[in-house]
Formats: structure tokens, sequence, C-alpha cells
């Protein structure tokens, strides 16, 4: 057994709760960057992606990995770090993958009439991640408005159902994060 | 000879003082990391009544997991009924070193006392429950004739 499963949070319920309350600022604050360390997943997996994995995702959830994350090390140390279970991505709970490997967003789960809820999360890891150029944001928690670096709105907003439903997105660089909810308007410059 | 199955189950079950005690004597020294800390949480125990029924959900109990990596590499899982943290690594590096050349002093000095105090339990507790069985039987009465 040559897996490596080390690299998760030291004192689990500290580090989870810290990071969860990171998250959950971020995703009430789109645009805002945070910080979430304390992982070191096994390569490409970023540290804060990792960390939203760690934090959300259980044994009720169901998790999607993107062909260059759906490594054998990548899932057996998920699968050890929350006991989550594997799903198609048309029927997952968390997906993760790259900006670039971004489906057409009708791929993915985005509620019912019902239950707008039962969406999926997409945790998308970036090259970088800033507020000096790049789309600029507005809409619920953000007081005027917000620039973060998205070069282009269309593969985050074309594709989505009509509100409430829809796809709410957590952009990961390094340990870094942001959020762009559904709520959150994106305009370019 | 153990299966990976057997030995995690026969050491899951087993008395915290008992498993610690074997383990002081068995005077192993190994090299180790923890990759999880040994934390308690809490499982459903299902049952089926009469081994046959549907499985319900009997009752939660106390579980104490932890997980080891060898200096050579080797993964160790414990898991432990109850709350002794103690316990709980020992399992773990015991299924680690069981996969390594070591298995065979494992076996002697940790499955092999815990199986025979494992078969008692269950004889003792057959035992009792054979001595309070009750047989009931119907006398013919006789009226039907």
């Amino acid at each position: 057994m040559a897996s490596n499963l080390s690299g998760g949070f030291a004192s689990p319920s500290i580090q989870s709760a810290s990071a969860f309350r990171a998250i959950m600022s971020a995703m009430s604050q789109p645009g805002m960057i945070v910080k979430v360390e304390g992982l070191s997943p096994p390569a490409p997996l970023s540290p804060a992606a990792a960390a939203v994995c760690l934090t959300l995702c259980d044994h009720d959830t169901t998790l999607a990995l993107s062909d260059e994350y759906n490594s054998e090390e990548i899932r057996k140390w998920l699968l050890f770090h929350t006991g989550t279970r594997f799903a198609d991505e048309s029927q997952a709970d968390f997906i993760v993958c790259d900006e670039l490997s971004l489906k057409p967003l009708e791929t993915y789960k985005q509620g019912t009439d019902e239950y707008p809820d039962r969406s999926a999360l997409i945790i998308i890891s970036k090259s970088e991640l800033h507020n000096k150029t790049g789309c600029t944001l507005s809409g619920p928690g953000i007081e005027n408005s917000c620039i973060l670096s998205v070069s282009d709105p269309t593969p985050y907003r074309s594709g989505l159902k009509m509100f409430p439903l829809g796809l709410d997105f957590i952009l990961t660089s390094g340990s870094n994060l942001a959020c762009l909810p559904r709520t959150t308007a994106m305009e370019v410059g | 000879m153990y299966d990976r199955k057997a030995w995690l189950s026969l050491m899951a079950t087993c008395d915290k003082e008992r498993i610690s005690s074997l383990w002081q004597d068995s005077q192993i020294n190994v090299d180790f990391g923890l990759i999880r800390d040994a934390e308690v949480g809490a499982v459903m125990v299902k049952a089926r009544q009469g081994s046959t029924g549907d499985a319900f959900h009997f009752s939660e109990m106390s579980l104490t997991r932890c997980s080891v990596r060898l200096a050579s590499g080797e993964i160790g899982h414990g898991y432990h009924q109850g709350r002794s943290k103690q316990a709980a690594k020992i399992v773990a590096l015991c299924d680690a070193l069981a996969q390594t050349e070591a298995y065979s002093e494992i076996e002697k000095k940790i499955f092999n006392p815990l199986n025979e105090a494992r078969q008692k339990r269950r004889e003792t507790l057959r035992k009792k429950a054979a001595a309070t069985k009750v047989d009931f039987f119907t006398l013919v009465r006789g009226e039907d004739k």
C-alpha cells in the first residue's frame, strides 16, 4: 500500500470549524477572498479546495471529481478524510474541477422548484485569485460593487436556470478562496 | 491465520485493559506517525431479530478510531468499542504491523490471547443463557376428543 493519507486537519474539530466559518463568510460576502490553511492534500488538489471538501462533504453527500483530479490517490485521500460517496457529475452535490474543465452548466444539478437547495456546489481551481482586475460583481452581500479576477462571466452564468434554481461556485487558488453564489450579478470590466 | 477483517473484528470488541497489557508485554517497538489521531465518536449498531428479520437500528454506541502509518509505509486503521484512545491506537498499530513480516509475532502475542479470551467470554455467555432456557410445552387437554 503506497498511498499517502497524511496531510489532513491536525485537530479536525477546531480547524474544520474555522474553515467552515471562513467559507460561510466568503459565501455571504461574494468576491471577498479568504484564506484557509492547515492542509497538504495530494497534488493537484489545492489546499483551499481540499478544505472545502473536508469541511462540507461527508457520508450523506456526493462528490464528483473532474478528470484531472480523478486519481486513485485523491479519491482515497478524500474518502479517508470525509467518508463521502463519489457520483457522476450530473448527480453530485459537490463538484471539484478546473476553471478550464468546467462543463456547460446544464450538466450539473441545479435544484428543483420545490427544493432549489438540491443543487450542486462547484469548487473551481484557478491559477490566480485577486481583487485587482476582472469582472465587477454586485448583488446581495456586496455593498456597492467588487472586482474579482474572473475574465469572462459566461462559463459561470450561461446555462443557469431561473432563480431560485442555479449553481453556486467557490473559486480557489492555493490557500485562497472566494465565492460566487447564484445571486451575484457579474459584469465584464 | 487471521485475515484482516478477522483481526480487526477481534480487536474491535476486545477488552481495553487486556489489549494494553498484551501490547506492553509484547515489547514491540515500532516507528510510526499518526495520520488521524485517536478520536471518539458514535456509531449506529444495526441488528436483526433472530438474525433473519429486517435490519433495524438497535442503539448507538461509542467508538474510538485512529489511523497510523509505519515508517515502512503500511497504514493501519484502528477501531475499538468504547472511549479508550490508547486502545484504538494499539489496534491501529497491530493492524499495520500485521500487514508486515511481523505478522506471526503479532498473531502469537496479541491475536491468539485475544481470541482465547473471546471464546471464553462467548462460552460463559452461552452457558448463562442456557441456564435460563425454558421449554414451553402444552399438555394435551383432550377437549376435542
